[in-house]
């Protein structure tokens, strides 16, 4: 297992050099925005890996809540990590794009405001877990807020759009993407969807191992 | 409809792609010492654990 | 004993404590009055102003001081040791969820309504009864989205240790489309327009309550088992 594990890993860094040449030396550059379109790539994956990351929250915690196994709240809230890091990194490099191509840090269109209600609710996620000390109850609680959470977006995203609708969205892409730019656009979706995987699969092992440590301990104390 | 944006805008870029990386490599090496304690603590405690059945 | 009178008995015995104590509709009433006249402090509410600025100050009052209401909604179950009896009675678990719902509806919209005469009051404020019946349909909906998510999260975070901060933190996020949708059906009503106008907010309404009330009804019981 370590062993895929690694070669994984090994993947992930050998795409990720193909994945930033891609960006800075294949793709072209956007004629209007210029080289700040090239964040494009990487924070388009970076959402999609984010959202991925919280649908298996949302997945693991209904499995927890069927089977009552502490493993899937721990796959859970290490998804949720993630989900949670992906989120910030989104959130700031959308900034950083929004500045020079919209002339703001930040707008009120309906894919911002999502994020950014996605990113408190799992913060939220986060503070109520290490408010609670019994693991059952916490894995309870949290696959709830996992499942109640992930179901509230799509939600969210709707009543936003409504909310805003009046206004035309500054954000409309435009025609299609250049053929070039399409293709680097997924060679960067493939690497981030091998890097969250690898990523889960070592905070996984990593939360498997921290479980071992606290049941060894517990041995030591019943033993001694 | 959209207005002209300054093409010099690296600078942006540049920012975007130091904050990606320096985020990620900050959780990567905080989650592998963590793997380094953990191990060695698991190492530590099973040597233990061994001891104490020895003992029994 | 049947589902139903499970649910009516739990509401009857939050409403016949309340009447005994008096202890939450007041401090909820007592908060969103003080919201509103902040409010005007911050906002000049005055003119066109006024008009602009009553959904979002009422809505506002209402949650902040439901959260107030929340937050005791339990607590005092634990406190006095309530929740193990309610545990231990022969009463599914989504029941005393259904029926904590409709009490936290319940207090809510009696204290929601005075506030609504308070603020027509302090701002001789018409629009405020301009379309009263559709108002009073907003505020039906709008609440009970708040409190089918509210009184599932207020299970959580009265187990926790910070239950008085995490509760807001929790919910609010969540409840976002439900502010979005009530307080601009809120506006619409108020401007005039007919129910009709709104009638995609009052959809979303309709949509999260039932959503999520069948959702909690599903969850409720991993919440309360220990």
């Amino acid at each position: 297992m370590e062993r895929v594990s690694r070669i994984l890993g090994y993947t992930v860094i050998l795409f990720m050099i193909l994945s930033l040449y891609g960006a800075f030396r294949i793709a072209p550059t956007e004629r209007i925005m210029g080289d700040v379109q090239r964040i494009f790539y990487f924070h388009v994956s970076i959402a999609l890996q984010a959202f991925i990351a919280f649908f298996v929250v949302f997945i693991a915690s209904i499995v927890y809540l069927l089977k009552k196994d502490l493993l899937w709240d721990r796959l859970a809230s290490c998804a949720a990590e993630i989900g949670l890091l992906f989120t910030t990194l989104v959130l700031i490099t959308g900034m950083l794009w929004a500045r020079p191509v919209w002339n703001v840090w930040w707008t009120w269109d309906p894919r911002l405001v999502t994020t950014l209600i996605l990113w408190f609710i799992y913060v939220a996620y986060f503070m109520v877990r290490s408010a609670v000390t019994d693991p059952g109850r916490r894995a309870r609680f949290s696959a709830v807020i996992g499942i109640v959470g992930f179901i509230d977006v799509p939600i969210v995203r709707l009543s936003t759009r409504w909310w805003r609708s009046i206004h035309p969205l500054l954000s409309q892409e435009g025609g299609g993407l250049d053929p070039t730019m399409m293709k680097v656009m997924l060679l960067v979706m493939v690497t981030f969807t091998l890097f969250n995987l690898w990523l889960l699969w070592y905070r996984f092992n990593l939360a498997q191992m921290d479980k071992e440590v606290e049941d060894l301990k517990m041995t030591l104390e019943e033993g001694g | 409809m959209r207005k002209e944006v300054d093409v010099k805008n690296w600078i942006y870029l540049f920012t975007a792609y130091a904050v990606i990386w320096t985020g990620v490599l900050i959780y990567l090496l905080k989650q592998f010492g963590e793997q380094r304690r953990l191990a060695r603590e698991i190492e530590r405690l099973k040597a233990e654990v061994k001891g104490l059945k020895g003992r029994q | 004993m049947s589902y139903l009178r499970a649910v009516f008995t739990i509401l009857w015995k939050d409403v016949l404590l309340e009447l005994h104590t008096r202890e939450v509709i007041s401090s909820m009433l007592f908060f969103s009055i003080l919201v509103v006249v902040v409010f005007n402090f911050a906002f000049d509410l005055r003119g066109e102003e006024l008009l602009r600025y009553a959904p979002g100050v009422l809505w506002i009052a209402f949650i902040f001081a439901g959260v107030l209401g929340l937050n005791r909604s339990f607590l005092l179950e634990k406190e006095e040791g309530g929740i193990i009896g309610l545990m231990l009675s022969p009463v599914e678990r989504s029941a005393i969820y259904s029926g904590k719902v409709l009490s936290n509806l319940v207090f809510m919209i009696i204290m929601e309504v005075i506030t609504g005469v308070v603020f027509f009051f302090l701002y001789d404020f018409l629009p405020l009864y301009r379309n009263l019946p559709s108002l009073v349909f907003i505020l039906f909906l709008g609440t009970l989205g708040f409190s089918v998510i509210g009184t599932l999260f207020s299970g959580i975070t009265v187990n926790t240790k910070a239950r008085e901060i995490l509760l807001p933190l929790l919910l609010f996020p969540i409840l976002v489309p439900v502010i979005i949708a009530a307080v601009s059906a809120t506006g619409i009503v108020m401007r005039g327009e007919g129910l009709e106008e709104a009638s995609k907010w009052l959809k979303l309404l309709v949509a999260f309550d039932i959503l999520f009330f069948s959702l909690s009804i599903a969850v409720f019981e991993y919440v309360l088992e220990e």
